[in-house]
């Protein structure tokens, strides 16, 4: 049964129950009515007539009386009777029922004229009588008022043959009267019998077709449960608002732990959270975890989260790539890019600790000296102070070394930027000296503001962006050569820009600039690598870089998330 | 060694310099330590004259080559004999390109310094000449 039928039959329902409650209404207005009317036939069944004629019989005596003996009292009991008779008359013809009598016209001309005598005898009984007047006054009025019993009788008789046949009229009246709704109530009654039949039929194939489709949802979500079962994609299905595993296939069991209450799941959760990002345009959240696992051994997974109804209620999917070899082979890509960026660099660090060595080696000169001539009080101390102080200024240089060239980790973690960034620079600074180019570092930031990722390669990041400024710069042969590493808190987020006054990046080199083997550089200087995977590293932390040129140089920017800014994708998703 | 040895050193390294020159002193020359080549050249127009200039090649504000340059152009009076560069770059540069006699690197031998100094400053026409009268 298609939508609009079913409609269509509740419309129905609903008019029949009107139906049904109208002939109730009526059926009830019926009885009131043939009640009220068996009322007024009893009230006004010749009543009207009797009173008249046992006013006229009573005002008949009194005249007799009266007559006979006209003392005052008995002419005001006369005049008494004579206006309550004239009371009665008009009763007789000048209600709207009474008017309604067969025969009446021929009786009202005649109870008017009866009506207008007696007011004129009442005027005269006003104005007064004499005993010797009033006798045969009242003998005559009488005489004249003996016909009016007559026309009473045959109007009583006349009313009492008409109220009775108006009794019979009703009572049939009344039997008719409940008919319709009666047969209004059997037909709406029948009606919404057929009714409530074809809606429960109706029901019972909605059920029908219910069941059905739930067995059909049973065995596609236990067709989709073994699909998702035997993917080698790691499947991990949780309720949001509980953090309770709701499935897990076997590769995620294989991840972390077959029992679920593992608190490896939990790590793993939380690890996912932590990473999360909005994708613009897309429902889905993207992630990049690297998450140790119960075995000490760290994966790199890849994927994202989608809100999913399981088990007949909202929960959240993840999916998850395991790309630990391909993480493993980009990390040695870095590695590598960082290792040759080191070589090019070996020069500019060797002269950075031959300076260092240099003091040394003179202090300990002058300090066999000192100690041959036997001056071993305060001058030789301060030789010595001054020979430890330059072996921990080759050590920083040796530690940052190490540093730089340590295997990047893929533990994503906050650390502080401003720290970070003063590394990197102090990296390069010397080959900056060393090259005459003006190095400004403005970096205004909190010293615990911090973003997420691994130190290390951010470190790369703005050691690559700034070994390739000094190569603009010493080969675009300005004469005033600078550059500048500032950073801006910009909402969430921060921004590190290393600009120079080079010359700029050619324009057809824009648009390939953070491909790999694209390079402004002289053929043998450079990796071509660079900037490939200082996008990749910024990416991974969940930022961006970008470049362009301005004024008289190229502006390179960083834009990374602050780690306090995390996106919870409980809220996100 | 007589002595009349007289020396400028110019390093922006200002420890080095003096341990340069402290270890000349030690060796009874006189010696002038510069922190900048700007104070070096003050130092030689101001009539000090050494037998020997020792700066090194990467200053803050200028080249030593420059410094050596520019000593160079001097009136005799004033000019040094001898210009020696010391230089921590691995890179091996051009001595004579830069006008100096010597070249050292860091970390170079004290004594390997003063015995070249020493042994140029023995070889005639290495005295300054006198001021004019």
């Amino acid at each position: 049964m298609s939508g609009k039928q079913a409609r269509l039959i509740t419309l129905a329902l609903i008019a029949a129950t009107l139906g049904l409650f109208a002939a109730t209404g009526m059926l009830y207005l019926a009885q009131n009515a043939q009640r009220q009317l068996l009322g007024t036939a009893l009230r006004t069944a010749g009543w009207a007539a009797y009173q008249a004629q046992l006013e006229y019989v009573r005002t008949a005596a009194a005249l007799d009386l009266a007559a006979t003996d006209p003392s005052r009292a008995m002419l005001d009991e006369v005049m008494l009777r004579l206006e309550a008779l004239n009371s009665r008359l008009p009763i007789l013809h000048a209600s709207q029922d009474r008017e309604n009598l067969p025969g009446m016209a021929q009786f009202t001309p005649r109870l008017t004229a009866y009506e207008e005598r007696i007011q004129s005898w009442l005027d005269r009984l006003q104005a007064g009588l004499t005993a010797d007047a009033a006798s045969p006054l009242l003998a005559d009025w009488r005489q004249e008022l003996a016909p009016l019993r007559g026309d009473l009788q045959e109007l009583l008789e006349l009313s009492l043959a008409s109220e009775e046949a108006a009794l019979a009229r009703d009572g049939e009246l009344a039997g008719n009267v409940a008919t319709l709704p009666l047969v209004l109530m059997f037909l709406c009654g029948g009606g919404l019998f057929v009714l409530l039949g074809v809606q429960a039929r109706h029901f019972r194939r909605r059920l029908d077709d219910m069941l059905e489709a739930q067995e059909a949802q049973r065995a596609s979500e236990t067709s989709f449960r073994a699909v998702i079962e035997s993917m080698p994609t790691i499947i991990v299905i949780y309720d949001p608002a509980t953090r309770r595993l709701s499935f897990v296939n076997h590769a995620a069991a294989d991840l972390v732990d077959a029992d679920t209450k593992h608190p490896g799941w939990q790590h793993l959760i939380s690890a996912a959270i932590g990473n999360a990002r909005t994708v613009p345009g897309d429902s889905a959240v993207a992630m990049n975890i690297a998450f140790a696992r119960p075995n000490g051994e760290f994966s790199s997974l890849r994927g994202s989260a989608y809100d999913v109804m399981w088990e007949g209620r909202r929960q959240r999917l993840l999916a998850l790539a395991d790309n630990t070899k391909i993480r493993d082979a980009e990390l040695q890509v870095m590695q590598a890019a960082k290792l040759a960026t080191l070589g090019e660099m070996a020069t500019a660090i060797a002269h950075e600790a031959n300076q260092p060595l240099a003091v040394i080696r003179m202090a300990v000169a002058n300090a066999k000296r000192l100690y041959e001539k036997g001056e071993v009080g305060e001058a030789l101390s301060a030789k010595l102070t001054r020979i430890a102080d330059q072996v921990e200024r080759v050590k920083r240089i040796t530690d940052q070394v190490r540093r730089y060239g340590r295997l990047g980790s893929r533990l994503q973690e906050p650390f502080a930027v401003k720290e970070s960034i003063s590394l990197a620079v102090s990296f390069v600074a010397e080959q900056y000296r060393a090259a005459g180019i003006h190095l400004e570092v403005d970096v205004d930031l909190p010293v615990e503001l911090s973003v997420c990722g691994e130190q290390t390669m951010f470190e790369q990041v703005i050691v690559n962006l700034l070994v390739n400024a000094r190569d603009a710069c010493e080969s675009g042969g300005g004469t005033d050569p600078a550059v500048s590493v500032r950073s801006l808190v910009r909402g969430d987020c921060v921004e590190i820009s290393i600009e120079d006054n080079a010359g700029g990046i050619p324009a057809h080199m824009m648009q390939r600039i953070f491909e790999p083997f694209a390079t402004t550089k002289p053929a043998g200087k450079g990796t071509g690598l660079g900037l490939s995977v200082s996008r990749n590293i910024v990416r991974d932390m969940n930022g961006d870089i970008s470049a362009q040129n301005i004024r008289a140089g190229a502006r390179f920017t960083v834009t990374l998330p602050l780690a306090l800014a995390q996106i919870d994708i409980g809220e996100a998703a | 060694m007589s002595h009349d040895a007289s020396i400028i050193v110019c390093d922006d390294e200002i420890d080095l310099a003096h341990e340069i020159g402290e270890f000349f002193q030690g060796h009874d020359w006189r010696v002038l330590v510069c922190g900048t080549a700007e104070a070096a050249r003050k130092a030689l127009l101001a009539g000090f004259a050494p037998q020997c200039l020792l700066t090194d090649l990467r200053l803050n504000e200028a080249s030593g080559a420059d410094l050596i340059s520019f000593a160079r152009q001097l009136p005799p009076y004033l000019r040094p004999r001898i210009f020696a560069l010391i230089t921590g770059h691995a890179a091996d540069p051009e001595v004579a390109s830069l006008g100096a006699d010597l070249i050292f690197f860091k970390p170079a031998d004290p004594f390997d310094i003063l015995s070249d100094l020493e042994r140029l400053t023995r070889e005639p026409g290495t005295t300054s000449e006198l001021p004019p009268a």
